[in-house]
């Protein structure tokens, strides 16, 4: 026959319950200790979001993906730390096409390439990437297509890659507010600048001179 | 040294084992063994809920396991953890932003294991400590409906795996946790409502009393002659 005693049916609830607290709380702050995530977003100290598509780079389309790009470059036998300025731009846009010629021309003998202007140490190199997208696909006067990327970039001779998003995949996952919008992305996939977050004046060229770090020869 | 993720892994299975083969028939003779240090695993009931709980206890180690390795991934990229070239590619599931958390709370999906399993435990601790209590029942059907509730989550992690066209080693490890503590939570409910579960009670809840009372759980109040 069972007995039933009260003062001992909580005292089980309550023992049960202390001990899964217990068990809980260790491991949670454990994780806590051990782990520092970092969240994917477009905001500066944020983990880039991903960023896949076909690049133009002069001569073929071929597919890139940020991330694995970036765990490539890290894992060489010689790890190289590439920083990536990334702009979203529309190649019908007034003002890509005016930052295109004043800025992105001359600052990409400055930073990439063989032999740049800037000095970097020998195991850090910096990559340009823009990202072109479709403000207004189907608008009159606003031309789309692979042909419009090459073409852009053969106008501005610029030499690095140009990807083709203009199924707006990219800009809705980075939630791109307009054009052109500049990001810098450290080797470790982190922003260090982004144009939304930028205090007035302050452009991604600064950021880049502030934050990649110089040495080597010139 | 630096255990690979695979060899990790086993150490979560090791109380899932035991914890399965002494809610098996062939627990009898370990439950015996172990009956002189835990008195309870000599009875079927006792042996499956020490067989749950164990069950449980791997469960949730490997859910807090999950949940480490997801924040890893976002710290340090997707890439750095139990990346595989086969099917078995646990970093491929738990570093993929778009299935990692669950839908509506955005919770990870190890912070969700680990609260269902610390619930499990305390249903099952509970029971275990007072099987005759009145809230017995209740406990057993509250772990019966949460058990059915994850096994409709499970499905959608398996789409999501097939999505992903990845297999996560030690989700998996969760999910068979996690349907074993169903079947335990049914197999005790039958007992309950079967002669099974009584049987059990009238040989060892004496014990059990006068065990209690050895260890000191309750006190008696001295009398108020005793104290002057």
């Amino acid at each position: 026959m069972l007995r039933r005693n009260i003062c001992n049916e909580a005292g089980a609830r309550s023992d049960g319950l202390m001990f899964v607290s217990v068990l809980f709380i260790s491991a949670f702050t454990y994780i806590a200790i051990t782990t520092n995530p970092v969240y994917t977003g477009i905001g500066v100290g944020d983990r880039a979001p991903e960023l896949v598509g076909d690049v133009w780079d002069g001569s073929s389309w071929t597919e890139f993906d940020l991330h694995k790009n970036l765990d490539e470059n890290a894992n060489l036998e010689i790890p190289v730390e590439t920083y990536y300025m990334i702009e979203f731009m529309d190649t019908n846009c007034g003002y890509c096409q005016q930052s295109a010629e004043q800025f992105l021309t001359p600052e990409q003998s400055k930073w990439t390439g063989d032999n740049p202007t800037r000095s970097m140490p020998e195991n850090v190199k910096v990559e340009f990437l823009a990202v072109s997208i479709a403000l207004h696909d189907g608008t009159e006067g606003w031309d789309y297509g692979k042909s419009e990327i090459t073409s852009f970039r053969e106008e501005y001779g610029h030499t690095f890659n140009y990807m083709d998003d203009q199924d707006n995949d990219n800009r809705d996952e980075w939630g791109i507010p307009g054009t052109p919008t500049y990001f810098l992305v450290s080797p470790e996939g982190i922003i260090l600048y982004s144009t939304p977050d930028a205090e007035h004046g302050y452009t991604v060229w600064d950021a880049m001179d502030y934050e990649i770090p110089t040495g080597g020869e010139q | 040294m630096e255990l690979d993720a695979n060899t990790q892994l086993m150490f979560h299975w090791i109380p899932i084992i035991f914890g399965l083969v002494l809610m098996s028939p062939l627990g009898e003779g370990l439950g015996k063994s172990l009956s002189s240090r835990w008195k309870s695993l000599e009875t079927v009931r006792g042996r499956t809920l020490g067989g749950l709980i164990a069950v449980m206890f791997g469960g949730f180690t490997v859910s807090a396991h999950t949940l480490w390795i997801h924040n890893k991934a976002s710290e340090m990229g997707g890439g750095q953890f139990c990346s595989a070239d086969g099917v078995w590619d646990c970093s491929s599931v738990i570093g993929n932003s778009d299935w990692n958390t669950m839908p509506f709370l955005g919770l990870p999906w190890g912070l969700v294991g680990m609260l269902a399993f610390a619930l499990f435990l305390w249903l099952a601790i509970s029971i275990a400590k007072e099987p005759s209590a009145s809230w017995v029942s209740s406990n057993l059907s509250i772990g019966r409906n949460f058990g059915i509730l994850g096994i409709f989550m499970i499905f959608y992690l398996i789409y999501a795996e097939y999505e992903i066209g990845k297999l996560c080693q030690y989700c998996t490890t969760a999910h068979i946790s996690h349907v074993i503590s169903t079947i335990g939570f049914f197999r005790l409910s039958k007992m309950y409502d079967g002669s099974d579960w009584s049987n059990s009670s009238s040989t060892t809840t004496e014990t059990e009393s006068k065990e209690r009372r050895k260890r000191g759980g309750y006190v008696a109040p001295k009398a108020a002659s005793e104290e002057e």
